[in-house]
């Protein structure tokens, strides 16, 4: 059994550092703030989950074909730029190809690093960080429940495919019409089964004590370790750095 | 899945292995009733025949070869589950049940036959007064009643019924008996969770041969 008080993190310092590499991944294009963001998310993971890390690898293997034949067109189309690869008089590659390729796949390995990491931020310290930044309580409640349903959700996804199927609905036989209709459908009796988790919801947090009528205040204290402080100076620390590199390249 | 016959055009499509199962152990001709034996349950045997559970992602069930397996399994299996929430696709009773019969013509989007169809099937099963409410609102014994509507008009080959008796009243189950045996095509009929003592196997039997199957001899020879 893996310790989880070990591979939760605090929610500050990971959301700040998902924040940043996320801008980071869609501001910069030379690549090197994203790359060395995408090593720091890796660290982050590694350091969180040691035990899941090859499973991670497994599944960015599992989408690598796509992205290499995404990033293949990519590189075919990109006509503008200093030509790369040439073949006899046929231009190949592209410098500019083969860098938005490049930044294609970091930006979507940053993505797939911060929806690995994310989850590991304990929900009712998320809530306790959104009362802190003084958002509303109600707003908070609903937003963490949202997440929490998200198994849920899933679990409704296959029902409703099951049924969806098993009304002997061939997809293969129906016109253009019907076939958007048929993603309506599935789209519309989702929707409506996760509705139908809200009473369940609205009754566990009357009985806790969550009414319309009682005020309540989260009392618990959301104290951050030196690891996560580290974290969050380290974070500001290399935005402050990937700022000026980027104001002195660009004065140059 | 499918095999395609070299140079001559023709398709030979392998039937689902739930329907296999069912064309072997329920052959048509008969009804059949499975005792409750504290054990074996019909309901889990079709969840595990159907494989509902054991899919890892939902995208299974949408497209791929599995989920036309599923499609093919539902047009000759019709089922009425007791420990599955229904989902429902529309927004009234009579617009799920007029899209239940414009499926089987192999569409999403009903014409007036098949809202005719509809009708009278509301009316068979006095399900009538329902006709515009919603079907997620209904209560335990209308839905289940809603989902035999909805299996009925799939015209299938073998029609489970998880439990006759759970949900419904004495009247409702010779409402729907009456239903059975007013058919003129019907299908094969599977009645789960049945006690030997039920009084209601004597009318079941008025309906053709009734036969006793139990789901320890099935699991035993298969």
């Amino acid at each position: 059994m893996t310790d989880r008080s070990k591979t939760t993190a605090h929610p500050a310092p990971i959301l700040f550092i998902g924040l940043t590499a996320s801008l980071w991944a869609v501001a910069d294009h030379r690549g090197i703030m994203s790359i060395i963001w995408l090593i720091i998310l890796c660290s982050i993971i590694y350091h969180l989950q040691p035990d899941e890390f090859s499973h991670f690898f497994r599944r960015i293997t599992k989408l690598a074909l796509t992205l290499l034949f995404v990033s293949f067109l990519q590189i075919l189309f990109r006509r503008s730029g200093q030509p790369v690869l040439v073949y006899k008089t046929i231009v190949l590659a592209t410098h500019d190809g083969m860098l938005e390729a490049g930044l294609l796949w970091i930006r979507f390995l940053i993505l797939f690093s911060l929806a690995t990491l994310l989850p590991r931020i304990s929900l009712y310290q998320f809530l306790v960080l959104l009362g802190k930044l003084r958002i509303p309580l109600q707003f908070g409640l609903m937003l963490t429940m949202t997440l929490k349903l998200i198994p849920g959700v899933f679990k409704e996804a296959k029902l409703v495919m099951f049924f969806f199927r098993f009304s002997g609905l061939r997809f293969r036989k129906l016109n253009i019409h019907d076939r958007f209709k048929s993603v309506k459908e599935i789209i519309s009796a989702l929707l409506m089964r996760s509705l139908a988790y809200l009473p369940d919801t609205a009754l566990a947090l009357e009985l806790r004590g969550w009414d319309q009528t009682t005020g309540r205040r989260l009392e618990s204290p959301l104290s951050m370790k030196l690891k996560d402080r580290m974290w969050l100076t380290g974070a500001i620390f290399i935005n402050l750095l990937g700022l000026w590199y980027y104001s002195i390249s660009m004065n140059g | 899945m499918r095999l395609k016959k070299k140079n001559s055009g023709i398709t030979h499509e392998t039937p689902p292995p739930i329907t296999v199962w069912a064309e072997k152990y329920f052959p048509p001709g008969y009804s059949y009733w499975i005792p409750d034996d504290g054990v074996h349950d019909l309901h889990n045997e079709l969840v595990t025949r159907l494989d509902i559970k054991n899919n890892r992602r939902s995208g299974n069930l949408l497209w791929g070869a599995q989920a036309e397996t599923l499609s093919k399994a539902g047009t000759q299996i019709a089922w009425v589950p007791d420990d599955l929430v229904p989902v429902f696709f529309t927004w009234t009773v009579h617009e799920e049940l007029a899209r239940a019969c414009a499926v089987v013509d192999g569409s999403l989007s009903p014409s007036e036959i098949h809202d005719n169809l509809a009708y009278n099937l509301m009316q068979q099963l006095t399900i009538g007064h329902l006709s515009a409410q919603a079907p997620d609102r209904l209560s335990d014994g209308e839905s289940k009643l809603l989902v035999l509507a909805l299996q009925w008009a799939k015209k299938a080959r073998w029609l489970f019924f998880d439990s006759l008796t759970r949900s419904f009243s004495d009247s409702t189950i010779e409402m729907i008996l009456s239903l059975f045996s007013s058919a003129q095509e019907k299908p094969v009929l599977i009645f789960g969770n049945m006690s030997s003592g039920s009084p209601w196997l004597e009318p079941l039997s008025s309906l053709g041969s009734l036969k006793m199957r139990t789901l320890r001899e099935i699991r035993n020879d298969g």
